[in-house]
């Protein structure tokens, strides 16, 4: 019985999955109308969080803290309140990318993290669903320098050294940094050394301090687990939160991923969308499209469009 | 390797010429701490502060002296030392004690350890006035001083600029006793910043006004910001530094700015990152409005990267003697401070001459090298 409740849940949660096209109309709607909006996503890395119990030892959890974390590891008591606060965020977010059902079977976190968020989401909750790799999407296609490009605002929450180049290519008219502190196994590109950890005091001076000073400012945020955390902050605040990842990575030739090595080494620079930005909307969608057949394993595991 | 090159007499703690007592952790980012962290550098003095440093900030700069804190208990701002070996030794011992000022439990070390040892060679590095503030902390802050101007009637002094020697002549210390050494940068930061000079030369100007300091009250961005989207020749500005204005200050950049305008937040940046930030800069403004910033160290940065700087002029202070040139058109009034952005950022020749102006008055004025000849001189180490 409970393991036809389940596949009926995953049905649920599977068929509310959008197409790419969806969720950047929805944000391109957000940025004109300035409402509040949250895109995070949701990989395999946090299902360790997802699933944190109190007192049950967890030697995956333990790696992934070092990683996130390095040696300022959080309490029992911060980890259940990360664990509160990233429950609270999927359930708020505007967009939630979840993994494929192919990345599901080829990977049980992948799987854990789905099947925690079937439990967490109900069906009336309100985000959209989609791919977790809705933000490389949102590159390869140049839709973010689309939406973004000449923004009275722009915030970056990363800890790549990247400012200099995305003022000019976003040109925004006012441009926030917030430093944090870089995954424990990062030791390459141009991130920002010596910056403080995230226990501490380093989250919540972050939660303090950042305050979108616009209705409607749109941030980009690489932030690891507690970018998600950050992302809900925004949205809260009455911010635009794009939970970015790992594209900021792409964007200082760091190639923290295996999916960087699977497309041409300009791919993921910001190059890149500079030179999509005379296409259309549809030129955009079909430039991606094109760029998935030619470069992913199974391209149709992604719903790009209707 | 020029950063070893101590006295040859001083090799110990028990041979330097005197023990430094303040409030910060040295290095650190304010300016007391800098120049003690500078002093102890160059003499190997031994430092005890009141604050342990915080525990999730490395030093800024390497240390090579020894470092100590009193045992104190934290109340709000003001630290109060607990009994301990360590106090009773600083007090009671004949080293001679430096002091840094303005810091009120310094003052009160100071004036215990005369009681005790009348005879003790006390300095005081009076590095600011304090202009006091309304309701019961002003008041306090008034009493403490007017304990201090009094305690310093019969100490040597040290402060930093000529302006401050002579408001500090103008509340009754004698002149004979009052030393004056401005801030440098150290040795290591200046080496990097003066290479930036010679990519400068053939950079044009691009309308980018630099402020580097912590986002307080104080500190007016909230003005440079006004004077910024008032300047027509202004393009960018840069602020670096985090602190409990940001997001305030946030705010007004996105009510205020002008559309053709860029202003960059870059928060709290390493070093590698401000030098490249300063390298773009055309212009540094530092528009504290208190004599609490009573030299602006930063300026020396931006001077010696081969840039103007531009500060208030006020009362008590000595921010706007560091970065006037014989050519800079300011009176160091606020109001008039869009006006000289303007007339430096609209014309490169003007900006060319007071660029070889900041050099020059940063090269004979606040190098290192003249720097550590005064201190020695001073200290009657040179020989």
């Amino acid at each position: 019985m409970k393991a036809i409740d389940a596949n009926l849940l995953r049905d649920t949660l599977e068929s509310r999955r959008q197409p790419y096209s969806c969720v950047r109309s929805h944000l391109a709607d957000a940025l004109r109308d300035r409402k509040p909006f949250s895109l995070l996503r949701i990989g395999d890395g946090e299902s360790v969080i997802l699933r944190y119990e109190q007192g049950h030892d967890d030697p995956d959890l333990e790696a992934h803290l070092r990683l996130w974390f390095g040696d300022q590891l959080p309490t029992r008591r911060q980890l259940a309140r990360i664990r509160r606060q990233l429950n609270g965020a999927c359930r708020k977010a505007t967009v939630l990318g979840l993994p494929t059902q192919r990345q599901c079977e080829l990977h049980p976190r992948y799987r854990t993290s789905f099947e925690a968020l079937e439990q967490l989401l109900n069906p009336r909750s309100q985000p959209i669903i989609t791919d977790a790799a809705v933000h490389r999407f949102l590159h390869l296609s140049g839709d973010l320098l689309n939406c973004l490009r000449k923004s009275p605002f722009l915030g970056l929450i990363t800890c790549r050294s990247i400012v200099d180049e995305v003022v000019d290519c976003f040109q925004p008219r006012q441009l926030v940094l917030h430093i944090v502190p870089p995954e424990q196994s990062d030791n390459l590109g141009s991130r920002v050394a010596g910056s403080c950890s995230w226990f501490p005091d380093g989250w919540s001076h972050l939660a303090n301090v950042v305050r979108p000073p616009l209705r409607g400012a749109p941030y980009l945020v690489g932030a690891g687990l507690m970018g998600k955390l950050i992302c809900e902050l925004i949205r809260q605040r009455g911010g635009i939160a794009i939970d970015i990842g790992s594209v900021f990575d792409g964007w200082d030739a760091v190639r923290s991923r295996a999916y960087f090595d699977r497309y041409p080494p300009e791919s993921y620079r910001l190059t890149h969308q500079e030179t999509l930005a005379n296409y259309s909307g549809q030129e955009r969608l079909n430039h991606l499209k094109s760029l998935l057949d030619q470069h992913e394993a199974a391209p149709t595991s992604f719903r790009i469009e209707n | 390797m020029r950063q070893h090159r101590h006295h040859f007499e001083l090799r110990t703690e028990a041979d330097a010429p005197f023990v430094q007592l303040l409030r910060e952790w040295p290095p650190g980012f304010g300016g007391v701490e800098r120049v003690a962290h500078g002093v102890s550098t160059e003499l190997l003095a031994p430092v005890v502060s009141l604050r342990l440093p915080a525990a999730v900030n490395r030093d800024p700069l390497s240390v090579a002296y020894s470092r100590k804190s009193l045992l104190s208990l934290a109340f709000g701002r003001v630290y109060i030392p607990l009994p301990s070996l360590q106090l009773w030794r600083l007090l009671w011992q004949r080293q001679p004690l430096l002091a840094h000022l303005p810091c009120p439990t310094v003052l009160l070390l100071v004036m215990l350890a005369r009681l005790l040892r009348p005879h003790r060679r006390i300095t005081i590095y009076w590095h600011a006035f304090v202009r006091p503030r309304s309701g019961l902390a002003g008041r306090l802050e008034s009493l403490y001083l007017y304990m201090a101007l009094k305690s310093m009637r019969s100490s040597q002094v040290i402060t930093t600029s000529p302006v401050l020697k002579q408001a500090l002549i103008a509340t009754g210390v004698a002149a004979e006793l009052i030393k004056v050494i401005p801030c440098a940068l150290p040795l290591q930061m200046e080496e990097q910043l003066l290479l930036l000079r010679s990519n400068r030369r053939a950079q044009l100007l691009s309308g980018t006004i630099i402020f580097i300091g912590r986002l307080d009250s104080y500190k007016r961005v909230d003005w440079l910001l006004e004077s910024f989207a008032a300047t027509e020749s202004a393009q960018r500005l840069l602020v670096l530094g985090d602190g409990p204005d940001r997001s305030r200050l946030e705010v007004l950049a996105a009510l205020h700015s002008r559309s053709d305008q860029q202003v960059l937040f870059q928060g709290l940046v390493s070093e590698k990152r401000k030098r490249q930030l300063l390298a773009q800069a055309d212009l540094m403004v530092l528009p504290s409005d208190r004599c609490n910033e009573a030299f602006g160290i930063v300026q020396l940065e931006a001077m010696a990267s081969g840039i103007p700087s531009v500060a208030y002029n006020l009362p008590r202070s000595g921010m706007h003697w560091v970065s006037a040139l014989p050519e800079l058109p300011w009176s160091g009034s606020p109001v008039d401070l869009p006006g000289v952005l303007q007339k430096v950022l609209a014309n490169p020749g003007l900006h060319a001459r007071l660029c070889h102006q900041a050099r020059h008055r940063y090269d004979h004025e606040f190098a290192y090298a003249i720097w550590r000849e005064q201190l020695l001189r001073l200290n009657g180490l040179n020989g």
